[in-house]
């Protein structure tokens, strides 16, 4: 039970790179193009069934072929004379039916990755997924940060186009980063690694929409390949994200004028603040309704007729 | 890992390269899987071995209730050691899925000497309640297919898409080298939500022939026969109903508001 080495590496101090499925699919969609990107290869894996349960089945002629489970991979590429390891997770642990971890099957994922990669002396971890921010979805996404001492943050500053949770939040930097992707980061800290999250912006009213967000991504991967210390390619995610604009502003022609008015006025705001609980408020209750009727006309009826073999 | 003490037991049986014959209690389409295990714990005289602890697998959260009784989450198995047969009934866990399946095949193996595993299963299907029920039938190893090819009744699974606990059941079982056999039955769709009496029988039948069991049959023709009674006599009295089942006998599709109105007067009707 635990990991399953496909490959037995010699690493010096490797940084890791990594992510689970959340809002948007920011985090996994940029850790997954870095992988692309630099070539990592695969080396090994989490051993699924004590903590997630199986997708798919594949039954021929009787025979059952194959039981697939989500995976949860470890990738190592050397950049630069640096080892790197990266991680993508095809889906969160959940013990309970959640859409994000926690409890005591997540620690024990979060610890098994640490362990993986502390074994070749790892010195710094960082995890990516979504903030979600009052801006308007036609400007480019910053990368927010939280890290775990002072000392990473002055370095995280100096990335392009990335702000500190203080800059965008309400608060001074407080919140909650929900899942894996938070998990893990507190459970490196609480061993003494470095570790911070870098989180694409997404629009506060598309975290509540089912499709991906690849312009975050983009911008997450931005910010990866300025520490990383490498030339980014940002066409096929270029080309995600068109196709996503298209169905978002799509719903966007559709706001109400109201909203859509009060919306705009983001456009105007070269580095976002904090949001005012009333606006927040105020825009949650017009595009949830909004959103909401938007699903109601597209749900026809009922189409649960997969039932598992 | 699993450990005895995780089982309450009462009596360890006597057997040697037995089957387990496992029915699930929870989404039992067409009653097949807890009538097929009842009857056999039933008509074998089969004595309770161990319950397995339900505390790490259900969540306890509350009291479901069925036909108006108070339901408590139940892992049993009993022994028939006459015809050298485990049985195992059994709600799906909520949770620690592998953990639950791997400590019964344990049990089941290491210490009541399990060679083969059974699972029992309803499967709705686009048949009307007149149509004979064919079992169709999934393998955990090639070999077993060729085994069962000249029994009688029985088609080899199709399917992709997401497993049932009896195929997780099997995909674990093949993990650990014992064989496994899923046995799905046709459901008439319309009959999900009741019970089947001619899928029970089909699959009675088989588990007689394969293990030479003594199982008396005739109670469930008379329940078919009677439900075949009820739903020609609804036919007579609705138009609808009469025309849809005519549609599937005839070898069309129903689409999903008419499916849904055939099962929902069908209900009505017979139950």
């Amino acid at each position: 039970m635990g990991i399953v080495l496909h490959k037995s590496l010699q690493l010096q101090r490797p940084r890791l790179v990594c992510s689970w499925p959340g809002i948007g699919n920011i985090g996994v969609l940029a850790v997954n193009s870095l992988i692309n990107q630099v070539g990592a290869e695969l080396f090994a894996e989490i051993e699924p069934w004590d903590y997630f349960e199986p997708r798919k089945v594949m039954i021929r002629n009787g025979f059952l072929e194959e039981l697939l489970f989500p995976s949860s991979n470890f990738y190592h590429q050397k950049l630069g004379g640096e080892d790197l390891v990266f991680f993508a997770g095809d889906e969160q642990p959940h013990g309970d039916g959640r859409m994000y971890a926690r409890g005591e099957v997540a620690l024990k994922v979060a610890n098994l990755v640490l362990d993986t990669v502390e074994q070749y002396g790892c010195r710094r971890v960082y995890t990516s997924g979504a903030c979600v921010s009052p801006v308007h979805h036609e400007m480019k996404p910053r990368v927010v940060a939280v890290a775990s001492s002072a000392s990473l943050l002055t370095e995280l500053k100096s990335v392009p186009n990335l702000v500190l949770m203080s800059e965008v939040s309400e608060g001074s930097g407080d919140g909650v980063i929900t899942g894996m992707n938070g998990l893990l980061l507190a459970a490196a800290k609480q061993r003494g690694l470095e570790a911070a999250c870098l989180m694409g912006e997404i629009p506060d009213w598309l975290s509540r929409t089912p499709f991906p967000y690849p312009r975050a991504a983009s911008s997450v991967v931005e910010a990866f390949a300025h520490i990383l210390g490498f030339a980014a390619d940002y066409e096929l995610l270029n080309r995600q994200a068109e196709e996503v604009d298209r169905i978002i502003n799509g719903l966007y022609r559709q706001f109400p004028p109201d909203v859509k008015e009060l919306y705009d006025q983001r456009k105007s705001m070269s580095q976002p603040g904090p949001i005012s609980r009333e606006e927040a408020d105020w825009m949650k209750e017009h595009l949830d309704d909004f959103l909401k009727s938007l699903s109601e006309e597209q749900d026809g009826g009922s189409d649960d007729d997969d039932r598992p073999v | 890992m699993m450990t005895i003490d995780q089982f309450d037991i009462h009596k360890m049986p006597q057997l040697e390269d037995a089957a387990l014959i496992v029915g699930w209690q929870s989404s039992d389409l067409g009653g097949v899987s807890g009538h097929v295990i009842n009857t056999l714990t039933e008509k074998l005289e089969c004595e309770p071995v161990a319950d397995l602890d339900p505390l790490d697998f259900f969540p306890f959260d509350g009291a479901d209730f069925r036909n108006n009784l108070v339901q408590v989450p139940a892992a049993r198995f009993w022994a028939s050691e006459a015809h050298n047969l485990l049985l195992f009934k059994t709600d799906e866990p909520a949770h620690k899925h592998y953990q639950f399946l791997k400590s019964v095949l344990d049990f089941a193996s290491n210490h009541c000497h399990v060679g083969r595993i059974y699972t029992v299963n309803g499967l709705p299907s686009m048949i009307t309640h007149t149509q004979p029920r064919t079992i169709f039938t999934v393998y955990n190893r090639e070999n077993l297919r060729e085994e069962f090819a000249a029994s009688e009744g029985i088609e080899n699974m199709d399917w992709e898409g997401p497993p049932a606990i009896s195929s997780y059941l099997l995909w674990v079982a093949g993990r650990y080298h014992m064989e496994g056999i899923s046995l799905w039955p046709e459901i008439p769709f319309y009959l999900s939500a009741l019970e089947d009496p001619a899928a029970i029988h089909a699959t009675l039948l088989f588990l007689n022939r394969r293990f030479n069991l003594p199982i008396e049959l005739d109670e469930l023709e008379a329940q078919e026969q009677e439900i075949t009674q009820k739903l020609t006599l609804l036919r007579e009295k609705n138009s609808e109903v009469d025309a849809l089942l005519g549609k599937i006998a005839q070898g069309m599709t129903l689409n999903e508001q008419e499916q849904l109105t055939l099962t929902q007067e069908v209900y009505r009707f017979v139950r």
